[in-house]
């Protein structure tokens, strides 16, 4: 009767070690899930702003208020120097009617060769600075006073 | 009957087992399926950047008689007989490339190659460094036309 009340207090310390390292193993597969979730969350805000980013620049591309024509024929991946004078105004002025465009972001499109100019088309941060994400897209620059095209850089921050 | 039961638990204790690396696996696999996107994100902003980088550069007009630049390296590629503000049409494209790549690839730390070519043979020397790793190219984009044979413009883009 002695001999097997001790084998079953070994047997059940046993099982009590098991459950332990069960829930122990457990518990750090927990901790190791979430700041992998953790992780690849931050991720996918840093991708998604990217994404927003590059829908950005192609809505730029093809906004009627800067694309370049000839002869009403779009030009792709260019954007009108002149027009861009005026949108500079324009956009600045009545910065609520481009919110759903752009949103919390800083467009600017600098000219890079042969001269360097800078039109800073949109600005909206966010209250809490939280840092943002800069995209660059080269871009035709036309000046159809001349007929000549730069080299133009359109960078696209977009807030965090 | 004592033995049957105790083989039952065993194998109570297997299945658990099974099922703990079942959701192990389960959850390698997971974490392997969304990295890759990030990459595609990747090699699309590269490919985009590569391929702009390119026709942009194309079309840019220099100071060497208001020519483009796919205009000077056609001159370049047919003897480069064009005098331009420095040298001749093929110094001074290559100049004005120097001078571009060096104030945008450069400046956001992008790791660079750029070869334009004719049948294999460089018509203006290599500009950057060979990628050692992985790469994006600009490629299939961006071939001119020439008297010879048609010519390429590619660049690679580094990481």
């Amino acid at each position: 009767m002695k001999i097997s009340k001790k084998t079953a207090q070994v047997k059940m310390f046993e099982t009590i070690a098991v459950l332990v390292v069960f829930f122990v193993l457990i518990m750090f597969g927990f901790m190791f899930y979430t700041k992998i979730q953790k992780g690849s969350f931050e991720e996918a805000r840093e991708e998604n702003l990217i994404l927003k980013a590059i829908d950005t620049s192609q809505k730029i591309s093809f906004l009627p208020e800067f694309q370049c024509s000839r002869d009403n024929i779009q030009e792709e991946n260019c954007i009108d120097m002149l027009k861009l004078d005026a949108a500079e105004q324009v956009i600045n002025k009545n910065k609520l009617d481009y919110v759903e465009t752009f949103g919390f972001s800083r467009v600017y499109i600098q000219e890079v060769y042969p001269s360097q100019d800078e039109w800073n088309l949109y600005d909206l941060p966010k209250q809490e600075d939280k840092g943002k994400i800069s995209t660059q897209f080269p871009i035709s620059l036309y000046n159809p006073l001349t007929d000549t095209y730069s080299f133009g850089v359109l960078f696209v921050d977009n807030y965090r | 009957m004592k033995n049957y039961k105790k083989s039952q638990t065993e194998i109570m204790g297997l299945a658990i087992i099974i099922i703990l690396v079942s959701l192990a696996m389960l959850f390698v696999i997971q974490f392997i399926i969304l990295k890759q996107p990030s990459d595609i994100k990747k090699t699309f902003t590269h490919k985009e950047l590569a391929a702009n980088t390119v026709n942009t550069l194309l079309s840019t007009t220099t100071d060497c008689r208001e020519l483009s630049v796919s205009q000077l390296l056609n001159d370049c590629a047919e003897g480069g007989y064009t005098r331009c503000p420095v040298g001749f049409s093929c110094d001074y494209v290559e100049i004005v490339i120097q001078e571009i790549l060096q104030q945008t690839l450069e400046q956001w730390s992008k790791q660079h190659y750029l070869t334009v070519k004719i049948n294999n043979e460089e018509v203006i020397p290599p500009l950057g460094d060979p990628c050692k790793g992985e790469k994006t190219t600009s490629s299939p984009c961006c071939i001119l036309p020439t008297s010879y044979a048609p010519m390429k413009i590619n660049l690679d883009i580094c990481g």
